[in-house]
């Protein structure tokens, strides 16, 4: 054993590395640990391990800590921590820690590395099964280590074989259906130096067992009498493990028990060196084998004992330190008071059912234990060990919880003493009418601190029983939620932090937009370029020019991030026509059309434009945010509704990267590109598609349009999208040439009035409400969405429908969502019946002045009206418009 | 279609990380063909196509049949000229290797109906081998990877660090992984920091 030193609450103490933080502490004489979180009332290390219920402390060292109870903390060297009275704080400082996950399968999976879970491993070991043992303390062995006795070497050497992975540390937080549970392993606090630099703090394992082996084994718990909460009262097994490891700031002890523990907790004590004045047992008379082991040999120590009495109160000296405590037999109500500086309690042993119960499995009530067990086993979950209720022979307990109490004795009779919640507390719920556990819990507040009453919880269920005359298994019975104890939310997170926390989906050209110092628009995962500033310029001016070069010059655009999905059979054109509103078997190969589908409730649902490249085969392309969403309709219809149609649909989305280049220019750039293409509107008319070599690679050329200008779409396998940019912006250099981002294809659709599906959209819309009805075909017997646009409600008064809304000040961009006020002389003042809502709006280049879009009811019919917008600080007015602001007629499209 | 290196660009240019004497070797293998192909494993087509690409397919999913090298490490058949098929579904299978498939199947996908779709640039692929390959894979992959029950030339498809993917365990300690190209960076990322308690 090395010595290190550690800071606590300010002060520094020195203790054996290795040692939890409670014994250090101990060792070091610290009894008053910190004050009660209500009540302020001085508390000290209660237990051994996740069950202490008082000693918790904020970790400053290392990571950082909030909240952890001070019995499982490995003190290391430079460890610093801080008293935490019931409030949990963080240091300031970043926690650069790595956490991780890790996936694990296995034929089974045991917790608990005590004897019994050692026995379990080696006995499907030797079947031949993986085993993987988890353990949550930093040693295997179970009890036999705090008893200080050795564990045996043929079970320790079980933990070495080859089909057997051994995880100390490592806390079973949560058991889900179908052997599925979910573990933290704590790697790298309790060392000095980590064994590799970038070693994870905390690995959460996810585990799928084939079988499930529980053997979590049992906690202590305590008994309610008054003043039960002095620093100095501990529980028996507790007390009786820090004073065997020379952790002793006792000179004498009385020991309170309801079972045979506090009796070997006597000797140990005894054996330590600690006067034991007395042993009170509630028990009057006990079985002959346990007079034999327990009785027997306290009195040959020497060791008083007081038969069928109990503590019923204490008392402490100025410090606040425990004194002495008052006997009382519990026949006679006669008293005594024994001097003491330590009350080790006895209270019964409470298995550790968590994980039983995570799963559903139900805890039954030994009488004989004065304990809840599970005594389980099925395919997927067995237990084993004082769990499954194997205690030792003579481990028989007295069903008691505390004796009768006055009612000043119960207002200091503490039942959970995290929540500082009282007999007193406890009795109100029951004369309130309380009965179930669950009741008083939410009534009390018991259970609910941060060990979410690993103690106090049989406690309570006892407490309830001995007042309302009933055993404990006839209240109901334990159930606990996972976690088993608290977790980082970084150990939940893993790896899923910063870049990681999402997938950024990034086109083939991604590098150029990025160096270019493009801003970037989250579309989807997708990351596309918003727009693309000269040095020192603003959004408003960048877009501003991008429009203005598309509109005069020649833009260039990445579309490659729009779904693509490749359909091939010989009835695809009679799918299609399914599927669309308008026509497309009639389409001509190499020829590509705009279709609108929409779903079986008439509404609006994608968009794009397909292209028939044969006969037999088409591509479709969707919306960037529609891809998956489409394909999967698409293979719905087909697999569910039209089995016997001929047609396979294939994903391409990412098999083809899109380069548009659009303006005026365009047509001079192209031939340029592609010198071996005849450009000329007669040879390469509007919504036609050429093949041909593009800067030297195999290229489908389509002339398609989304701003209403001569637009040329190259389309070439997606490991040349980079090169076919770049051919662009060297051979447009003199044609100015301007990549354009997201913002100035939404501004340029936007003044031709093409929609896009889910900003005009919102689920609620027709293709007549969007104006669109030329697109419904009238010759086509069915297609998805044709017989609701029968029903009363597509076709009722009132329905909000696409307009222009040209604001009187242009220089004012109204927000996107304003709400639309009737008439500019109406009062705007709430309340007000609003018209609709701006669904676009942005500054025009091409206008010269502001411009929006906007669903307005009956808005077709309300052209030329006046219409106010309130806002915050103003109203502003304006008139309801086409949707088309800029050529109408289509002429600039050829050129 | 052969590639034109003079203007192709792979999503991960060819990138490295770990290395084969190590604990784990991730490496992308840049421009590897790749075919999606749909036919109905109860039609006449799926006869034709196994007969055309000399390979009898196996209409289960999660199965891969092949007479080629897979990967670059640790396989022993030729490289050249040969084909892989991996099922990923009732009737869907991705084709990869050097043999020209879609010459070898033009012909049947004139008289049957089947769908050939070359999805060369729309995933890359990525081989991750070594002592440590399982565990690193382990680090997100949810289902069980050993080797009783993802043998050798079985296949998957799911999502690695939230990046979906054609996965297939091609010989001892190699996987490869298919990811769609926009997200082999992000799934780089997460490999090669998965990868770093190993290196």
């Amino acid at each position: 054993m090395s010595t290190v030193t550690f800071t606590f609450d300010g002060k520094q103490y020195s203790g054996e590395k290795g040692e939890s933080l409670a014994s250090a502490l101990l060792r070091n004489g610290v009894l008053h640990f910190t004050d009660s979180s209500y009540k302020d009332r001085p508390r000290g290390v209660m237990g051994l391990w996740v069950e202490e219920t008082n000693a918790l402390v904020n970790v400053d060292s290392g990571a950082g800590e909030p909240l952890k109870p001070a019995t499982t903390i490995e003190i290391v060297e430079g460890l610093v921590v801080r008293s935490a009275q019931g409030v949990g704080d963080l240091p300031d400082t970043r926690d650069n820690s790595r956490y991780d996950k890790a996936n694990r399968h296995v034929d089974v999976l045991v917790v608990g590395a005590g004897t019994s879970g050692l026995e379990s491993a080696k006995k499907f070991s030797d079947q031949g099964k993986s085993v993987i043992v988890m353990d949550d303390k930093p040693t295997a062995g179970g009890h036999l280590v705090y008893l200080g006795q050795p564990v045996p070497a043929e079970l320790l050497a079980v933990l070495e074989r080859e089909n057997v992975t051994y995880l100390p540390r490592t806390t079973v937080q949560g058991l889900y259906d179908q052997g599925y549970s979910v573990a933290t392993e704590r790697r790298t606090d309790h060392l000095d130096v980590k064994v590799h630099t970038e070693m994870s703090r905390i690995r959460t394992w996810h585990i799928r067992a084939e079988h499930t082996v529980l053997a979590t084994g049992a906690f202590q718990r305590h008994l309610v009498f008054a003043n039960n909460d002095r620093p100095g009262i501990m529980l028996s097994h507790a007390a009786a493990t820090y004073v065997s490891n020379g952790a002793n700031p006792f000179k004498t002890a009385v020991v309170v028990t309801v079972d045979n523990q506090g009796y070997r907790d006597a000797i140990r004590l005894h054996k330590a060196g600690v006067h034991v004045a007395a042993v009170v047992d509630i028990r009057k008379k006990v079985s002959k084998s346990s007079k034999k082991s327990s009785r027997k040999a306290i009195e040959k120590l020497g060791i008083r004992l007081i038969k069928g009495a109990t503590v019923i109160d204490t008392q402490a000296n100025l410090d606040g330190l425990l004194s002495s405590v008052t006997i009382v037999d519990a026949k006679s109500d006669l008293q005594e008071t024994i001097k003491t500086d330590l009350l080790a309690v006895s209270g019964g042993w409470t298995p550790i059912v968590h994980l039983a119960t995570f799963i559903g499995i139900k805890p039954t009530w030994s009488a004989k234990r004065a304990a809840f067990i599970v005594k389980h086993k099925d395919s997927l979950t067995s237990t084993t060990g004082m769990l499954a209720g194997e205690f030792g022979d003579d481990d028989e307990a007295a069903i008691f919880f505390g004796p009768k109490l006055s009612t000043e004795q119960a207002l200091v009779a503490f039942v959970d003493y995290q929540r500082d919640a009282t007999y007193r507390d406890f009795k109100r719920a029951i004369d309130a009418g309380m009965r179930s556990i669950e009741h008083v819990k939410r009534y009390t507040a018991i259970g609910t601190a941060h060990d979410q009453g690993k103690t106090s919880g049989t406690v309570t269920m006892g407490l309830i029983g001995q007042a309302i005359g009933k055993a404990p298994d006839e209240i109901g019975s334990l159930t606990f939620r996972p976690p088993y104890i608290s977790i980082p939310f970084a150990a939940l997170a893993g790896r899923d932090r910063g870049l990681l926390s999402d997938p950024e989906r990034t086109t083939p050209i991604h590098s150029w937009h990025r160096a270019s110092g493009a801003p970037m628009e989250d579309v989807g995962q997708w990351k596309r370029p918003w727009y693309f500033p000269m040095p020192g310029e603003s959004m408003h001016a960048a877009v501003l020019r991008e429009c203005a070069a598309v509109r005069e010059d020649v833009g260039v655009m990445d579309a490659s991030t729009l779904g693509k999905i490749d359909i091939q059979g010989k009835d695809a054109g009679q799918f299609l026509d399914l599927i669309y509103t308008n026509m497309f078997s009639t389409l001509k190969v190499g020829m590509s059309r705009y279709g609108l589908m929409c779903g079986i409730d008439g509404m609006v649902f994608d968009d794009g434009v397909t292209t028939r490249i044969s006969e037999n085969h088409w591509l479709m392309t969707t919306t960037t945010g529609g891809a998956a969403k489409v394909l999967d309709w698409l293979e719905e219809w087909l697999q569910t509704e039209w089995p016997h149609l001929e047609v396979y649909c294939t994903s391409v989305t990412e098999q083809i990267s899109t380069v548009a280049i659009v303006g005026p220019k365009s047509r001079e750039l192209m031939s340029r590109l592609a010198p071996s293409l005849d450009v000329s509107n007669e040879a390469f008319a509007f919504m036609e598609n050429k093949h041909a070599d593009v800067a030297g690679v195999p290229a489908r050329i389509a002339r398609i349009s989304f701003s209403g200008e001569l637009a040329y779409e190259i389309n070439v396998p997606a490991i040349y999208g980079l090169h076919i940019w770049e051919s662009v912006m060297a051979k447009g250099a003199d044609l100015n040439i301007t990549p354009y981002g997201t913002e100035t294809m939404h501004v340029l659709r936007a003044e031709k009035g093409f929609v896009i599906v889910g900003q005009e959209t919102d689920g609620t819309q027709t293709p007549d409400d969007l104006d669109m009805n030329w697109i419904v075909s009238k010759k086509k017997d069915d297609f998805i969405g044709k017989r609701s646009f029968s029903r009363a409600d597509t076709a009722r008064d009132g329905r909000h429908q696409l307009v222009g809304i040209l604001p009187d000040d242009g220089s004012y961009v109204i927000p996107e969502g304003a709400y639309i006020v009737a008439g500019a002389d109406e009062k705007t003042a709430p309340p007000v019946k609003h018209i609709g809502y701006i669904t676009s709006s942005y500054d025009s280049a091409a206008l010269g002045r502001s411009f929006a879009l906007a669903l307005v009811a009956n808005g077709l019919a309300r052209k030329g009206e006046k219409i106010a917008i309130p806002m915050a600080d103003r109203v502003v007015t304006g008139v309801i418009t086409d949707s088309v602001f800029v050529d109408k007629e289509n002429t600039r499209r050829d050129g | 279609m052969t590639v034109n290196l003079e203007f192709a660009k792979s999503p991960l240019g060819g990138a490295k990380h770990g290395g084969l004497d190590k604990a784990v070797l991730i490496q992308e293998v840049p421009f590897t063909p790749g075919f999606d192909l749909r036919v109905d494993p109860d039609s006449s087509g799926f006869a034709a196509v196994s007969q055309a690409l000399g390979l009898n397919l196996n209409p289960k999913v999660g199965t891969v049949v092949r007479n080629n090298a897979a990967c670059i490490v640790g396989d022993e058949l030729p490289a050249a000229g040969g084909i892989s098929a991996l099922c990923l579904g009732p009737d869907w299978w991705y084709l990869t290797g050097t043999a020209d498939i879609q010459a070898l199947l033009k012909p049947v996908q004139e008289s049957h109906h089947i769908s050939l779709v070359d999805v060369s640039s729309q995933r890359t692929k990525i081989e991750v081998y070594g002592p440590n390959a399982k565990d690193v894979l382990a680090h997100y992959w949810e289902q069980d990877l050993r080797d009783e029950y993802f043998p050798i030339d079985a296949c998957s498809q799911g999502v690695l660090a939230k990046a979906p993917l054609i996965m297939w365990h091609c010989c001892e300690n190699c996987y490869l992984l298919f990811p769609r190209a926009s997200f082999a960076k992000h799934l780089w990322t997460a490999l090669t920091d998965a990868a770093v308690e190993y290196l």
